[in-house]
């Protein structure tokens, strides 16, 4: 039933944990659309042949709708809507908030490819390999105009739009490739801005970690010239920090200090102007708001764009906004180096233990 | 145009011959040969959107390169978009029709500031040139909706463009601001709201988002501009701005705008039912304050746009509701419509059968909104092809047919001559046909996931997508043919006498075509503009 409907509706393969659910929102919405759509057609025919215009008719009998008919209908129909809506909206709530715990990609935009970026260092390239069966939380930025993410195969799409940051989150439910296409026009080769989820056991998703940390070198070089050719004159790029030399936690440092960032931030655990970033990751905080979360991939983004609205509570708010400045490979970088600075001390607070990683260097090489 | 020869009871010469001169039409202040200029210049608008659609389907029998480059394709549903929008389905029936008929239905010489609305043509024209011109200069890639940061940064003609988008938003302010106070002033004595003809409704409502939407568009339009030509960054993050603020701007005035072109079509509609019923409207007063209701609420529900833009979930909840319940009133007038027919004496000629049409294309397409109002639902479909499709159902399944319905409804009014029945309904049936091949296969795309504005697609979307284009050749020879018998009938049709479907509205008690001062008596109220229980004696 699921899948004959499916078929004639030609949506695709339900290859994540939520999928199905909105399949069968879709099938009744879109049955009871038909039958409407139809009964209002057939009422039409049946009363154009059933009261059809004979030869002397002149005067037709004055006729008017009955006001609790008219509320027994509006009532009704606003049941029906309602009701759709309750059903949309809870599971609009659950594609909108990550679980806990999920496992944190960031996700890089720009004319016309993704990058991704892993928890380890590893990065790739228009391929987004993931472990089946295990939240992923998408941490997305644009380095240019807004993108959007769409895998068709797991329901789930999300805009990436310049200066935010942008969350969405899926569980492939088995092994297989599912294609990633851009929906928001960004350009002349918009339609070919695509990808693929790869989506591999778990075990053979620890051994491409494993297996990814050498190739890295090769994909920043690859990404370092594809973006000289894209970025004509550089103009609005500065790619010059875009060294090919060095791991990405290597890069984090460096991108720190450029950005000014270790001016007010420490790594040996002092309190200073900022909170220090030893001991940060996956580390609980209490923000000045009065909210209180674990500081995380996102929570870090955000903080780098919106340092304002997410202040821990206790320090001065003097940082500025890195929006538009930092683009969102220093930021996943800088991300990573504060990452390696709390495991330096304790492993245990990382939000992703059961992953294979290897040791990470703390300081430069 | 050859006029016909005055009717022959009228005393008075009829508007189409009292003057001939080609000044008597340019500088004219008669509303309708106002209207009847913004009839011409808006088919000559969709005539030009509609060969760029086919140019656009048929790019798409392949998946890739089949007869434009991807840059040209890029800028050609960008104007598609652009011309389809504001140069035809907003001036339309408004514009047009409206512009005709608003005082004729309201007893009323002209309209209250005719020349104003004259003033509102050229400018539409002054709009039109500057948005068209800017095809000479190469045209612009950024779909009709101009999102920031790329329209700010796009290398093609966006300023022209979008200041001719700015400046046809000026016209149609114009005409807003003057149907609105036609509508409070020049009813006559003993008329009141309720016993206006429904299509008045239709325009009033419509005359107030225009007016109300239509400077936020302006607004955001010249920002762009400042940004784009001028690097001001209102909505580039680099510099600080906020390209999402665009799109909230952008779709306050884009959403209603919407409710622009269909709430005239649904004016029509009423008209049309009642006439062809012989029947009074099930209920007048749950369409007349539906429509109102449409045009307020409407103006709540623009954010259901961004429900993967990353705007607050408690935001999008709020507008996705909202948006279900603006279609409840969507709801009410169909129910209505289809009341109104019962016990009626239905004659089942040409309009009618784009109310049929209507009614069933309208019930699904506009079922297919309430359902992206079920917000996961449309996490999916958001920028696919089922949005496309989506959007057609309503404006070319609604408010296309719609038009259709009206100008052979009202072509007696207009030129005193009747349309011809059998290629009315033949092009009736290739319309249907034609749509239904056209853009059906457009929501199974947008299921199966294709975005749109893709010029380059996944081969597996090829099937559909050759069904979508064989279909837009019967849409378009039935738009066709459908214009060309309503042409030709305007000049070689019969002639028609002054109320040649005996209808009850007020606009068919005055010859037809009308005489230039609209009635050679002041307009008699008696019977009521739907009242089909008693014997007109007007007939």
């Amino acid at each position: 039933m699921n899948d004959t409907l499916r078929g004639l509706l030609g949506l695709p393969e339900q290859a994540s944990s939520v999928a199905r659910d909105i399949d069968m929102l879709h099938l009744f919405v879109i049955l009871t659309t038909l039958l409407g759509a139809a009964c209002v057609g057939l009422v039409a025919l049946w009363f154009a042949v059933r009261f059809r215009r004979r030869p002397g008719d002149q005067l037709t009998p004055r006729v008017q709708a009955n006001p609790w008919w008219e509320a027994g209908l509006i009532g009704a129909l606003t049941c029906l809507f309602v009701g759709w809506w309750v059903i949309g909206y809870r599971q609009y709530l659950h594609l909108q908030v990550p679980p806990i715990g999920a496992y944190e990609i960031l996700v890089s935009a720009k004319q016309w490819m993704w990058s991704f970026a892993y928890p380890g260092g590893q990065r790739s390239l228009s391929m987004l390999v993931v472990p089946v069966g295990r939240p992923i939380k998408l941490v997305m930025m644009s380095r240019d105009v807004i993108h959007g993410f769409f895998v068709p195969a797991f329901r789930i799409k999300h805009d990436v739009v310049p200066g935010y940051v942008s969350v969405a989150w899926f569980q492939a439910e088995y092994a297989g490739t599912f294609q990633i296409l851009c929906t928001q026009y960004c350009g002349t080769s918009h339609s070919t801005m695509r990808g693929e989820v790869v989506a591999l056991a778990p075990a053979d998703f620890a051994l491409w970690l494993q297996g990814s940390r050498q190739p890295t070198r090769a994909a920043e070089a690859e990404e370092a010239a594809e973006r000289q050719a894209t970025t004509p004159g550089g103009d609005r790029l500065d790619i010059s920090h875009l060294a090919i030399d060095g791991d990405p936690i290597d890069r984090g440092r460096r991108a720190a200090a450029r950005h000014g960032c270790l001016s007010c931030h420490t790594e040996d655990g002092q309190r200073h102007i900022g909170p220090t970033w030893r001991g940060l990751y996956g580390s609980r905080v209490e923000l000045a708001d009065g909210r209180s979360l674990i500081a995380d991939a996102e929570y870090l983004t955000r903080c780098m764009m919106d340092p304002l609205g997410n202040a821990v509570a206790g320090y001065q708010t003097v940082m500025p906004s890195y929006r538009g400045t930092l683009d969102p490979d220093d930021a996943a970088s800088i991300v990573e180096f504060i990452k390696c600075l709390a495991m330096a001390d304790a492993p245990a607070a990382v939000a992703n233990p059961s992953l294979p990683t290897q040791p990470y260097r703390v300081g430069p090489p | 145009m050859t006029p016909p020869a005055q009717d022959s009871t009228a005393g008075a010469k009829s508007y189409l011959v009292a003057e001939t001169t080609w000044s008597s039409w340019l500088m004219t202040s008669d509303h309708k040969r106002i209207g009847i200029m913004f009839l011409a210049a808006t088919f000559l608008a969709m005539l030009l959107g509609g060969v760029v659609a086919l140019i656009l389907r048929i790019e798409h029998l392949t998946p890739h390169h089949t007869v434009v480059d991807a840059m040209t394709y890029n800028r050609l549903f960008t104007l598609h978009g652009v011309i389809m929008v504001w140069l035809f389905m907003i001036p339309a029936i408004p514009a047009g029709l409206g512009n005709f008929l608003l005082p004729l239905m309201l007893g009323a010489r002209d309209v209250a500031f005719p020349r104003l609305n004259l003033l509102s043509f050229y400018v539409y024209l002054l709009g039109a040139g500057i948005t068209l011109s800017a095809m000479l200069m190469g045209g612009t890639d950024t779909g009709w909706t101009f999102y920031t940061p790329y329209s700010a940064t796009s290398p093609t003609a966006v300023a022209p463009v979008v200041a001719g988008v700015f400046v046809l938003g000026i016209s149609s302010i114009m005409s807003g601001i003057n149907f609105i106070v036609t509508t409070h002033a020049l009813r006559p004595r003993g008329m009141g709201w309720f016993d206006m003809p429904l299509f008045v409704w239709g325009i009033y409502a419509t005359s107030i988002i225009q007016v109300l939407a239509t400077p936020v568009l302006g607004l955001s339009l010249a920002l762009v501009v400042l940004d784009h030509s001028f690097s001001w960054g209102i909505f580039d993050p680099a510099r600080g701005g906020d390209p999402v603020l665009f799109e909230h701007l952008f779709w306050f005035y884009s959403h209603p705008a919407v409710y622009i072109m269909i709430l005239p079509a649904m004016g029509v509609i009423s008209e049309v039912v009642c006439t062809f019923s012989r029947k009074n409207p099930l209920s007048y007063k749950a369409i007349a304050y539906s429509s109102l209701g449409i045009a307020l609420v409407g103006f709540l529900t623009w954010g259901h746009h961004l429900f993967v833009a990353g705007q607050s979930a408690y935001a999008s909840g709020a507008f996705g509701i909202i948006s279900e319940l603006v279609a409840v009133f969507s709801a009410i007038k169909v129910v209505t419509w289809l009341g109104t027919m019962y016990r009626g004496s239905i004659a089942f000629t040409t309009p009618m059968a784009y109310v049929f049409i209507f009614l069933f294309l309208f019930v699904f397409g506009g079922m297919t909104g309430v359902a992206q109002a079920a917000m996961s639902l449309d996490v999916h479909w958001h920028d696919t092809y089922f949005i496309v499709a989506h959007f057609h159902f309503i404006m070319v399944g609604g408010t296309l047919t719609g038009l259709i319905a009206g100008l052979h409804y009202w072509l007696p009014k207009i030129t005193g001559r009747l349309p011809n029945e059998r290629v009315g309904l033949i092009a009736a049936a290739l319309v249907l046909m034609g749509f239904v091949i056209t853009f059906v296969p457009q929501f199974l795309l947008g299921n199966a996931g294709m975005p749109r504005r893709y010029y380059d697609y996944p081969v597996r979307f090829q099937a559909l997508n050759v069904i979508s284009t064989v279909g837009s050749w019967l849409l378009s020879s039935g738009i066709l043919l459908a214009f060309g018998s309503l042409l030709h009938a305007a000049f070689r049709g019969p002639r028609a006498g002054s109320n040649p479907w005996g209808s009850r509205s007020f606009e068919w008690r005055t010859a037809s075509p009308p005489i230039t001062a609209n009635f050679e008596r002041p307009l008699d109220l008696v019977p009521g503009a739907y009242d089909y229980s008693v014997v007109n004696p007007h007939d």
